[in-house]
């Protein structure tokens, strides 16, 4: 009796793994891994309607084990990001899978059309982690993917790389599908990405491109990107050049600021009912402190008071350079800093709702940046105490 | 022998016993002597045919003695029987019987046991005595070749269970440490000791060990290894359920924990009740270390442990199904690796893991040195030779390797073989059903462990139940400052371990 129940349980198990064993094995010498994707529109030169209707150019750079750095490039134009990838495996020796994504890259002229049906694909497959970087390029997306740069390794690699390096200097923010998609749901704040062109031999990194909800709308140049980073988000480590007015007829002055760190704090003040921008006032208060690694001006770094001058000196360069930039940025009806999200927690979700954020308020809010600047430290150089000199 | 001349031949006196007895076959001999006075006759007939059998008389008296000869040392033979009896006439023979060493005998069972023990059975005018002449047989104490320590004591229990106990002993001088002989295996019959400090030890589970010994129903019995088998809990488990160890400083530091302990005569090995999971993990030598450093040990066995069971698994799961959990830049070397291997994943790691116990018992088989060899032989030429021919992917060697390295830092080798053996079911179902495999047998395997228990006690002892006190010399090695209290597995009736002055 137990000895045939035990028989039954066994040849069950036995017929249960003989018969999952085949199923969806991903073996990962027989997969190809895409490690970068890029969507773009197709390039406008007088093609075929058919090329027109398919509105998407997706390129699939997969890295190849053998010989080193060598990759399969891949491209097509289909109808969306899924058929692509069924139109490659096609053409593809190994079965193309996912998992290893590790960078999205847009074209600008696709992504000011609107990124989130792409990114949705992209959200929703399990197999690619929340971590894939979102990138959008200044010009043709799979142009860039399919160069190969001499010097760098495969251009998949060198772009993960590129991003990394990047973000650690925190020249750009963050932006992967997570706060790609948390931005995009979020009411209030909308998402960045960096920007990323072709230069002659290299990549570079363009700045920060501005969305307004899922489009793109505008840019901040890499000159301005620190400052940028100072309002977006906490930052515990940075480099900042500021050129500072120096006194009359005179050169600028130029500072250096090394291991920045620096917390923003947004508060807003709502007058209700709010009708428009005027009822909003946002106010930022920024600290930030640095290791002064290079100055150009006169000032007797050594000397306390001098450092005071110094610091109200960068304090009213942050704050006026800040505000411009902030201005420029509402103009856009763009907001990377999530003004919106203090405006409506102020207010009931219903008022919220019935705000014309972007288009009605947004451009006429009022901002007032606060900055602290410390100096934390003049670096090695330290002469003799001046005031035995004198 | 001294006296050639009274000696005689046992295939002799077979005959006479049999005279004596002529109608009686073997099968009530054996049931009578239970009862049966203790003769010299039953006896002799008893050891017909033992041509190891010693049979003496006195020339000036009637004293007969009976004995094994290889089993008794023969100087205290001399000193003890000979010299005294030779020149003894009936009246002094009666006299010198009289003295505490010769032990009345009143059955033939207990007669022919005696004899078998080592004992010189002498009968005198109807009365029979045994006289305990046994000689330490064996070799003598050294090191244990399986549980080897840096720091601490290197003496090692041997095969003879009275050298066993004076080493214990010699370690717990207290007059509550209590021994109970018992005997195991109808034709061994196999002396087993069950020890216990009175006052710490639970009552219960002594009285519950002597029954379990005491009702083994067995032919023979040679290791304590064999023992603990039959008086398991759960005979069918996977794991090791009584603790098995050769360190008499391992089963003294039981003992004092409250703990019960078996030795089998014939057998190194010592075990002990009741056990949990979590002590095949200890090893003296976490109290021979400064506290941190046995904490960092015993984390680093937990690890190992992880290690042995998942290792190899998680290589065949994440290379057959789930390539998103491996890193870009192992990814490319792994690809190529294994571009060159015809098997899927999980034959590839059957093999490998195969081969590593094939060496490893080789190597265990064999003599030191040339075990050596075969461990060259095997890490080296297999290991190089099977990436080069493309045979299995490096990655895999890595995998096997560290983990049969990591089962072998667990100290009990028992619990180590069992873990290993576990590893090919993960490895299997990791192959069927990748992440989701591996994690369902491990589910079972804690689910087995939960219903394991030992003489009645949860082996997962101090997780479940829990006990956050004893987790203090479970997963770490706290300060001895702090190890206060006894662990609450056995139970003990005094859990305080030293009253603390203050």
């Amino acid at each position: 009796m137990m000895t045939r129940r035990m028989m039954f349980i066994a040849s069950l198990v036995a017929f249960a793994l003989l018969v999952t064993g085949c199923r969806d094995q991903r073996i990962i010498e027989r997969m190809g891994f895409t490690r970068t994707v890029a969507f773009d529109l197709p390039p406008d030169d007088g093609e075929s309607q058919d090329q027109k209707d398919k509105m998407l150019r997706v390129t699939l750079s997969i890295p190849k084990a053998q010989p080193e750095n060598s990759r399969i490039v891949l491209t097509t134009t289909a109808h969306s990001s899924k058929e692509a990838r069924v139109i490659v495996s096609r053409k593809n020796n190994r079965r193309i899978v996912s998992g290893q994504l590790r960078s999205a890259l847009f074209g600008s002229r696709l992504a000011k059309e609107g990124l989130w049906k792409y990114i949705d694909t992209l959200v929703r497959d399990p197999s690619i982690g929340s971590k894939v970087n979102v990138v959008i390029v200044s010009g043709n997306a799979n142009a860039l993917l399919e160069r190969d740069f001499k010097q760098y390794p495969s251009t998949g690699e060198y772009i993960d790389d590129l991003l990394r390096n990047a973000s650690g200097l925190t020249e750009i923010p963050q932006a992967n599908l997570h706060t790609f998609a948390r931005d995009y749901f979020d009411k209030g704040v909308d998402p960045v990405a960096p920007l990323l062109k072709e230069d002659k031999q290299t990549l570079s990194v363009d700045g920060i491109a501005l969305f307004r909800s899922d489009r793109y709308v505008g840019r901040i140049p890499p000159t301005k990107s620190l400052l940028f980073s100072f309002l977006h988000d906490n930052i515990a480590t940075g480099e900042i050049v500021m050129k500072l007015p120096g006194a009359e007829g005179a050169k600028d002055e130029m500072i250096m600021l090394s291991f920045v760190a620096s917390k923003r704090k947004i508060t807003a003040k709502v007058r209700k009912p709010v009708r428009s921008g005027d009822d909003v006032a946002i106010d930022i208060r920024l600290r930030i402190s640095g290791e002064v690694l290079e100055y150009t001006g006169k000032l007797n770094l050594q000397k306390t008071e001098d450092q005071l001058v110094l610091e109200k000196q960068m304090k009213a360069y942050v704050e006026k350079e800040t505000k411009t930039l902030i201005e420029e940025i509402l103009k856009l009806k763009s907001d990377p800093f999530g003004f919106g999200k203090k405006v409506r927690n102020q207010i009931s979700y219903r008022e919220w709702d019935k705000l014309q954020w972007h288009d009605a308020i947004l451009p006429g809010v009022s901002v007032q940046v606060h900055a602290d600047v410390k100096v934390k430290d003049i670096g090695k150089l330290q002469e003799a105490d001046p005031v035995d000199e004198e | 022998m001294p006296d050639e001349s009274n000696r005689q031949n046992p295939d002799a006196a077979a005959p006479d016993a049999h005279a004596a007895s002529p109608d009686q076959d073997a099968q009530t001999t054996v049931k009578s002597t239970e009862t049966k006075p203790p003769t010299l006759e039953g006896t002799l007939k008893e050891f017909a045919g033992c041509f190891d059998l010693g049979y003496r008389t006195f020339p000036r008296n009637q004293v007969h003695a009976v004995y094994l000869e290889y089993l008794i040392d023969a100087d205290q033979l001399h000193r003890q029987l000979n010299q005294p009896f030779l020149e003894a006439d009936d009246a002094q023979a009666a006299q010198l019987l009289t003295q505490s060493i010769f032990q009345p005998i009143t059955t033939l069972n207990e007669s022919v046991d005696s004899v078998l023990y080592g004992s010189t059975m002498l009968f005198f005018q109807g009365q029979a005595y045994a006289l305990n002449l046994a000689r330490s047989i064996g070799r003598s104490i050294e090191q244990t070749e399986t549980e080897t320590v840096i720091a601490g004591p290197h003496d090692g229990f041997v095969e003879n269970l009275i050298e066993n106990i004076a080493l214990i002993r010699k370690r717990i001088r207290s007059s509550h440490l209590k021994f109970i002989s018992l005997s195991v295996g109808e034709v061994t019959k196999t002396q087993v000791v069950i020890a216990y400090i009175e006052g710490l030890a639970n009552d219960h589970f002594v009285k519950q060990l002597k029954t379990r010994i005491h009702d083994i129903e067995i032919d023979a019995l040679h290791e304590a290894n064999m023992l603990v088998q039959l008086i398991d809990d759960n005979p069918n488990s996977y794991f090791p359920q009584y603790m098995v160890t050769e360190r008499p400083d391992s089963i003294c530091s039981k003992l004092t924990s409250g703990r019960v302990v078996g030795l089998v005569d014939g057998s190194p090995s010592a075990f002990v009740a009741p056990t949990s999971f979590f002590e095949f993990f200890a090893s003296p030598d976490d109290y021979y270390q400064r506290w941190h450093l046995g904490t960092a040990l015993r984390i680093l066995r937990f690890i190992g442990f992880a290690i042995t069971i998942g290792f190899t698994a998680i290589y065949v799961s994440v290379t057959t199904y789930h390539y998103e959990m491996i890193p870009h830049t192992m990814l490319l070397n792994l690809t190529k690796s294994r571009s060159n291997v015809p098997f899927p994943p999980l034959y590839e790691a059957l093999l490998m893991e195969t081969t590593i116990e094939l060496l490893r018992e080789a190597g265990a088989r064999l003599p030191t040195k040339i075990g050596q060899t075969i461990g060259i032989v095997g890490g080296i030429v297999i290991g190089q030779a099977a990436v080069q021919a493309g045979f299995t992917s490096n990655i895999l060697i890595i995998a096997v390797a560290s983990s049969a390295i990591a089962s072998f830092v667990i100290p009990s080798y028992t619990m180590s073989a069992s873990i290993r053996l576990l590893r090919f079911g993960l490895i299997l179902l990791a192959g069927f059903w990748g992440n989701f495999g591996l994690i369902l047998g491990i589910g079972f395997i804690i689910v087995h462990l939960s219903g394991i228990t030992n003489l009645g006690s949860s082996y997962l002892t101090p997780a479940a139940p829990m006990n956050r006190t004893d987790w203090l010399d479970t997963f770490i090695r706290g300060p001895f400052s702090k190890l206060i209290f006894r662990p609450s597995q056995p139970a003990s009736p005094n859990r305080v371990k030293t009253k603390q002055r203050k």
